[in-house]
């Protein structure tokens, strides 16, 4: 059986070591891949947006991008940063529909639903939804309407609170054929 | 909660690029088509030659603002809903919106929950009206036994093939464009068949949202959700000895495609809100007016369910390649509805029959039968005339009842075009569209300029 697929995890800008260790222990039991922590990058200054405060996420998924490491299947971005694209207030994270890049940040996560700092065990269970969600977008998982479908759609902490970390029967289907046709075969179901 | 239909489409216009890249490429991911205008002008020249269910205008614009591109729309697509964006700067021209129409309006930039509840609910209305025109368009043309009529080397072909594969019990997928008759082919398969006394159960997969469809083909038990008030039998069930008949099967989500390809490897399945598998033993007729393949190949369609309907291929050919039945099936239609409206209407004059057969009927057969049964309701001697036909006399809108939006519109055009004297400039402009959007329909409705 060929060795599954590598997920690059990349911090961006400093990020707390606990938290990579905790996806890459937590990602295989729910997707068949390994998980390899890499070298962090900085975050480049032209992202951030000094009026609103925050960074532009998808110039930031697009310098993830710029310069892939080798070997890997998919990279998914951390940061702490708040993020945002133009249209909307903030975002949670986002993929390139399809693509190689995912990115997520902890800003928001990382709060209690009245603003304080949230402990682990509420923290780190969004950390790996909203990573599972943004990697499920880059292979190829459009928002899905099933109800406890990771893919639902998700724009409040409460909502990400509510879901379990996993694709339903659909969305596992469809995340089947992808990984066929990039030609990754032997996908064990788990 | 309500489940688009896959083909909500969308447009998106805003001057600024990276507002409309950030919008669509969000849309996108909630599994909506969008498309973008970069002005209001663009903006209406692509609704002109497309439907979209909603469109998402920014307020502030250069030259034709969002206000007025809201009336525009308000006039040439009267059921598009707008949902107008804006500025905190200029609330009061959104406010102004909701007057002239607009359906809501979002303030820049969105919340993530509002953006997304203002587009469900809008789904939600624009769904409902969707099933009331199907409605509609169910009741008026309420089943009456017709018959696949052609003598033409095409259509006897297809009769060779019919006879031959009523016989076995092979999945069969039908193609062709809409109007052409794939319904008929399917029941006549179906008649031909063993299952022939069984009943021939159809189902539009492209007239339901997903849940809907689920629950037509599945049916649904006692409480399966808010309307579900009695135990239903999906069609899946009725179908049982018989045939189920798939029409527009291009249309389904990729959920629904799932579903469908394990019921047809099964036979098995559960009512919404049961348990008890059930069995039921049908032959699958499928049909599309869709080019499949290349649905596979943008990824919206699936290919092992596409291998599971396509086990024999039946195309059907456009009216406009087999001419030579143009007469037979203009008297065929001409018997019956001289016969329903009891008007005493028995032949067509040549220079009529002439025409129709130069014509390229975009909708076939269906579209043959309106313009007969029209000229037999406005026809005054024994003779259809020249001028009986929409596509070259004027028409009489009292008549034209209960016809598809493309026919209208073909009818709509080729009025004022007359009216105009056939000049392209003066028509465009009381059609509200540009030249070359017109030019476009002319084309496709096969209208000549008179000059
Ligand atoms: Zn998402
Ligand atoms: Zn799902």
């Amino acid at each position: 059986m060929p060795p599954p697929p590598s997920i690059g995890l990349v911090p961006l800008g400093s990020v707390d070591q606990k938290i990579l260790r905790h996806l890459k222990t937590t990602l295989p039991g729910i997707l068949p891949v390994s998980v390899q922590l890499l070298k962090a990058r900085p975050i480049p200054l032209h992202t951030y947006h000094i009026v609103r405060e925050q960074h532009n996420s998808t110039q930031l998924l697009e310098y993830l991008a710029q310069d892939l490491p080798p070997g890997m299947f998919k990279v998914l971005g951390v940061t702490g940063v708040d993020l945002y694209i133009p249209i909307l207030t903030y975002v949670f994270g986002e993929a390139q529909i399809g693509g190689d890049v995912a990115l997520i940040s902890l800003y928001r996560l990382s709060q209690e639903l009245d603003g304080r700092l949230a402990p682990p065990h509420v923290f780190w269970p969004r950390i790996v939804k909203s990573g599972l969600h943004e990697l499920g977008h880059t292979c190829n998982l459009k928002h899905c309407r099933q109800p406890d479908c990771i893919m639902q759609f998700s724009g409040s902490l409460e909502k990400l609170d509510q879901k379990n970390p996993h694709f339903c029967d659909y969305c596992r289907i469809m995340l089947n054929d992808y990984l066929e046709q990039q030609g990754i075969t032997n996908v064990s179901e788990r | 909660m309500l489940i688009p239909h896959k083909k909500f489409n969308l447009l998106v216009v805003d001057d600024e690029l990276i507002i409309r890249e950030s919008l669509a490429g969000w849309l996108q991911r909630d599994g909506y088509q969008v498309e973008t205008a970069d002005h209001g002008a663009q903006a209406l020249e692509k609704a002109a030659a497309k439907h979209y269910d909603i469109m998402l205008v920014d307020v502030k614009m250069p030259e034709m603002d969002g206000l007025t591109l809201l009336k525009h729309i308000k006039e040439q697509n009267p059921d598009t809903a707008v949902v107008m964006m804006t500025a905190y700067g200029s609330i009061e021209d959104a406010v102004e919106a909701i007057k002239q129409g607009a359906f809501d309006y979002l303030l820049k930039p969105f919340d993530l929950e509002e953006l997304s509840l203002t587009i469900d609910r809008l789904v939600q209305i624009q769904t409902l009206a969707m099933e009331n025109v199907v409605l509609k368009e169910r009741v008026a043309k309420i089943d009456r036994f017709e018959e696949l009529v052609g003598q033409s080397e095409p259509m006897l072909q297809l009769y060779d093939t019919i006879m031959d594969v009523a016989q076995s019990d092979a999945t069969v997928l039908i193609t062709g464009e809409t109007g052409t008759g794939k319904e008929l082919v399917a029941r006549a398969i179906h008649a031909q068949s063993p299952r022939g006394y069984a009943p021939f159960i159809a189902v539009n997969c492209g007239a339901f949202t997903e849940q809907l469809l689920e629950s037509e083909l599945f049916g649904h038990e006692k409480g399966a959700f808010t309307d579900a008030k009695f135990t239903k039998k999906g069609r899946l069930e009725l179908a049982h000895s018989g045939t189920l008949f798939l029409d527009e099967v291009g249309d389904i989500t990729m959920k629904m495609q799932i579903d469908l390809l394990r019921v047809l490897e099964t036979h098995e399945f559960t009512r919404v809100g049961g348990t008890i598998p059930l069995h039921s033993d049908f032959r699958v007729i499928a049909a599309t007016h869709q080019d499949l393949l290349a649905a596979i190949q943008e990824g919206t369609f699936r290919r092992d369910l596409y291998y599971r309907l396509n086990v024999v291929h039946i195309p059907v050919p456009p009216l406009r390649e087999r001419r030579g039945d143009i007469p037979l099936l203009a008297e065929h239609f001409l018997v019956r509805y001289a016969a329903e409206t009891n008007k005493k209407i028995d032949s067509i004059h040549p220079e009529a029959l002439e025409a129709m057969r130069n014509y390229d009927w975009p909708g076939n057969v269906r579209e043959l039968e309106n313009a007969i049964e029209r000229a037999v309701v406005i026809g005054k001697g024994r003779q259809i005339q020249l001028a009986d036909l929409p596509f070259l006399g004027p028409t009489d809108r009292s008549a034209a009842v209960g016809r598809s939006l493309e026919e209208m519109e073909r009818q709509h055009i080729a009025q004022v075009l007359e009216a105009e004297g056939g000049n392209i400039s003066r028509t465009a402009q009381v059609l509200k569209i540009n030249r070359t959007t017109l030019y476009h329909k002319l084309k496709k409705y096969g209208l000549k300029t008179c000059n």
